[in-house]
């Protein structure tokens, strides 16, 4: 027959073995519901404190990744209080953190507590066994002419609803003409949405189609809607000194 | 200007997030998802509460809920070889392509 001991050892190493669980699967409600109100944890590469929100924050965003985490359980080691437990253990982990990819290997000491009959982790710290091992540089993303496209897609997206937002907002007159996979727009004066965008994916633009484009912002400068270069802001503004006629972002 | 295009983007279908430190507005930023592509723009910190992680905080916010909705990528435009550009690689942003601004004179 298990001894009261024995059951509360078992519970909280299940607890220790769903906190890895958790990170592994980058499972953040899960980690919320095991982490204590006040948990902190000491990082093993950097000594740096992190607090409950800050790892939560870190996992949910990715910005934080468990890759790999191999539990030594023949080495890990757990005492009891009353509501307290220490679990002493070694892991293997590779960690990616903001792109950069560490492999190590380290001890770690959990502190439980147990709160309205659950186990919850209250403190976690570990120290490397060894010297821990960068990866040789992650491989950045390669971004080719498809992926650049569905960006460009859905950044002339973005100009041309805004645009047609703003004048509607504003009631001002101004345009928006697809061209080669863009958009070219003029939302009104100094607006950020004067631009052509995204050109280029659908084919290459024709002379015939820019120059309507180079007429169309012609005529929003005529009627002193020009951004570009700002015109004085005078009361007695006549006409505009430049104008913008063609612009890829 | 700035809050104009901040509302017409949000009529686009860009979310608005705010960052409140001790109940107080601290900063602002959008995003807009389309294609599996979040868009993050508009990022800002009040100057009385930079430092304090708020841009972080914000960032994080954000890509999280893109992960959620099932994005693939996230996209940050910023000025080449500007404070934005090394704050994104420092988050580990990747540089994927250089965009061509072209401009004209009469």
């Amino acid at each position: 027959m298990e001894s009261a001991h024995d059951i509360g050892a078992g519970e909280v190493l299940a607890c220790d073995e769903s906190f890895f669980t958790a990170l592994l699967a980058a499972d953040y409600e899960l980690l919320g519901t095991i982490l204590a109100d006040d948990f902190l944890v000491i990082d093993v590469l950097s000594g740096q404190v992190a607090r409950r929100e800050e790892l939560l924050g870190a996992i949910s965003s990715g910005q934080l990744r468990f890759a790999e985490v191999t539990r030594h359980a023949e080495e890990r080691s757990v005492r009891l209080r009353d509501s307290a437990a220490v679990v002493a253990g070694r892991t293997r982990m590779v960690v990616r953190y903001r792109g950069d990819e560490v492999a190590v290997q380290s001890r770690y000491t959990h502190v439980y507590t147990r709160e309205n009959g659950r186990w919850r982790l209250m403190s976690a710290q570990g120290t490397p066994t060894c010297a821990p091992r960068r990866s040789a540089g992650r491989v950045p993303l390669f971004c080719d002419t498809a992926l650049a496209g569905r960006i460009e897609r859905v950044e002339a997206q973005l100009i041309a609803q805004s645009s047609e937002a703003a004048r509607r907002r504003a009631g001002t007159a101004g345009f928006v003409i697809p061209i080669a996979g863009g958009v070219a727009s003029f939302a009104g004066e100094g607006s950020p949405f004067n631009k052509v965008a995204g050109l280029g994916f659908g084919g290459v633009p024709d002379a015939a189609a820019l120059d309507e484009i180079e007429k169309a912002f012609a005529a929003c400068s005529r009627r002193g809607l020009t951004s570009w270069p700002r015109a004085p802001p005078t009361p007695t503004h006549k006409g505009c000194p430049g104008m913008r006629s063609s612009r890829a972002r | 200007m700035i809050v104009g295009a901040e509302r017409d983007m949000a009529a686009a279908g860009a979310v608005r997030y705010a960052a409140l430190r001790a109940g107080i507005i601290a900063g602002g930023a959008t995003m807009r998802i389309a294609e599996g592509i979040a868009q993050l723009t508009g990022a800002a910190t009040a100057p009385a509460h930079r430092r304090r992680g708020v841009h972080t905080a914000l960032l994080s916010a954000r890509l999280a809920d893109a992960g959620a909705a099932g994005c693939e990528v996230a996209v940050i435009t910023t000025q080449p070889g500007s404070k934005s550009q090394q704050n994104a690689q420092h988050q580990g942003f990747d540089l994927l392509y250089t965009r061509a601004v072209l401009t004209k004179q009469p």
